[in-house]
């Protein structure tokens, strides 16, 4: 009986200390439509997307992907309906280096977390480099349908790459943003972003931080 | 003792509850890996059709220098073609790296696997440009040869696209594009690299 009641203690201590624990991990992450200004890239008068690259924009900017990584994912809930629940989840991540005589990059994602029920879920992001315009253009690939999304296009301004492209969600057309910051080189942020009014507000509703595997 | 058949009845009944969720459960977990509920069943899982392919090979390639003018003049390559395998099969990616007299010319392909549709896409990008030429080729596998094809615009006009690719044997394949500029009648074969394994 006191085995028992030594154990149940015991278990209750474990309980305890590991929601301690993912409530001191758990770091807040801001919700909702955000104003935020566009960086290289606009709104024209006639309604087109312009991206320019940054001055500094090069191949090499995506050099310190090369290798492996776990990361930390959060995933809100729902998309542009003032959800402020996130979804984690845990990822790896292994890009391949320089490829096409180094103007590009690929990276292969896995998670077990699936929005499509399927047990696991697995991702291809093809980078180029574009060497007459200095653009970059992301194309992410979903292994449930096995097909390529039309790219965000855009640079790195200092450490932060911010890329952008139009995109259409629940019939309404919106633009999507993908930012990465690589200021720490080693545990660098990704983030995508939704906008409902060309630009003007933004709704971030997946984020992730990768960390190397040295 | 005798057991009344009722009794019997329940413990068969409870015997089934228990049971019977646990296979339920394993099907769906056996299901889980390969989906195919909402695809058409009756073509057949090709997610494996592009396995022969990992690997490195050497590759001779010979480009028409300017399709569609009437033009028969062929530049000579001579380089390697790495293929590698992304997602256990269900993609792979070629890096095709050639020089010749005209002079060095490199490419990616991106294939990727549909499971609902059960087709292949070919996803290119030469080292030019920095940008996937849209759209994909797509088609698929039969008996060992795949055919692959799109609609797209080249010097300004409509044009339909066909890639071909023939396993000749275990260590041979062969690539074949051509363009056609009068809806598919006839075909104009402007790309032929033909690979030789040189490792798995």
């Amino acid at each position: 009986m006191k085995n028992i009641k030594h154990f149940s203690t015991m278990l209750a201590l474990a309980v305890l200390l590991t929601l301690c624990a993912s409530v001191t991990h758990a770091q807040p992450v801001k919700t909702g439509l955000l104003k935020d200004d566009m960086i290289n890239a606009r709104i024209t008068a006639t309604g087109d997307l312009e991206i320019t690259p940054s001055a500094t924009s090069s191949r090499r900017d995506f050099d310190y992907l090369a290798g492996k990584w776990n990361m930390h994912n959060k995933r809100l809930k729902s998309r542009l309906s003032g959800a402020t629940e996130w979804i984690e989840y845990e990822s790896t991540d292994e890009n391949v280096g320089a490829i096409l005589n180094g103007i590009g990059n690929m990276d292969t994602f896995r998670t077990t977390y699936n929005t499509q029920g399927v047990k696991s879920y697995e991702g291809i992001t093809l980078r180029l480099f574009n060497p007459q315009t200095k653009l970059w253009s992301l194309y992410w690939v979903d292994s449930n349908t096995g097909t390529m999304d039309p790219p965000v296009v855009g640079s790195f301004q200092g450490n932060v790459g911010f890329f952008y492209c139009k995109d259409t969600f629940r019939d309404k057309p919106i633009l999507v943003m993908f930012k990465w910051d690589k200021t720490d080189k080693d545990n660098p942020v990704w983030s995508q972003a939704f906008s409902p009014d060309n630009g003007v507000t933004w709704e971030m509703n997946m984020t992730n931080v990768s960390h190397r595997i040295k | 003792m005798k057991i009344p058949p009722s009794f019997l009845l329940l413990i068969l009944c409870v015997l089934f509850v228990i049971v019977y969720p646990h296979h339920v459960l394993a099907r769906e977990e056996a299901n889980t890996s390969k989906k195919i509920t909402w695809q058409d069943t009756t073509r057949r899982d090709s997610q494996h059709d592009f396995d022969f392919e990992i690997g490195t090979w050497k590759t001779h390639l010979k480009r028409l220098k300017a399709p569609l003018t009437g033009s028969t003049i062929w530049v000579e390559y001579d380089g390697t073609s790495v293929v590698r395998k992304i997602w256990n099969g269900k993609a792979n990616m070629v890096e095709l790296e050639v020089d010749g007299p005209s002079g060095h010319f490199e490419g990616l392909n991106l294939r990727l696997y549909n499971p609902a549709s059960r087709q292949w896409s070919l996803n290119f990008a030469g080292s030019s440009g920095g940008t996937m030429s849209t759209p994909p080729t797509i088609g698929e596998f039969k008996n060992g040869r795949g055919e692959f094809f799109d609609q797209e615009t080249y010097n300004d006009r409509a044009i339909f696209v066909r890639f071909i690719i023939t396993k000749i044997d275990a260590r041979t394949c062969r690539f074949e594009q051509a363009f056609s500029d009068d809806g598919g009648k006839t075909w104009e074969v402007n790309w032929i690299a033909t690979d030789t394994l040189v490792k798995d």
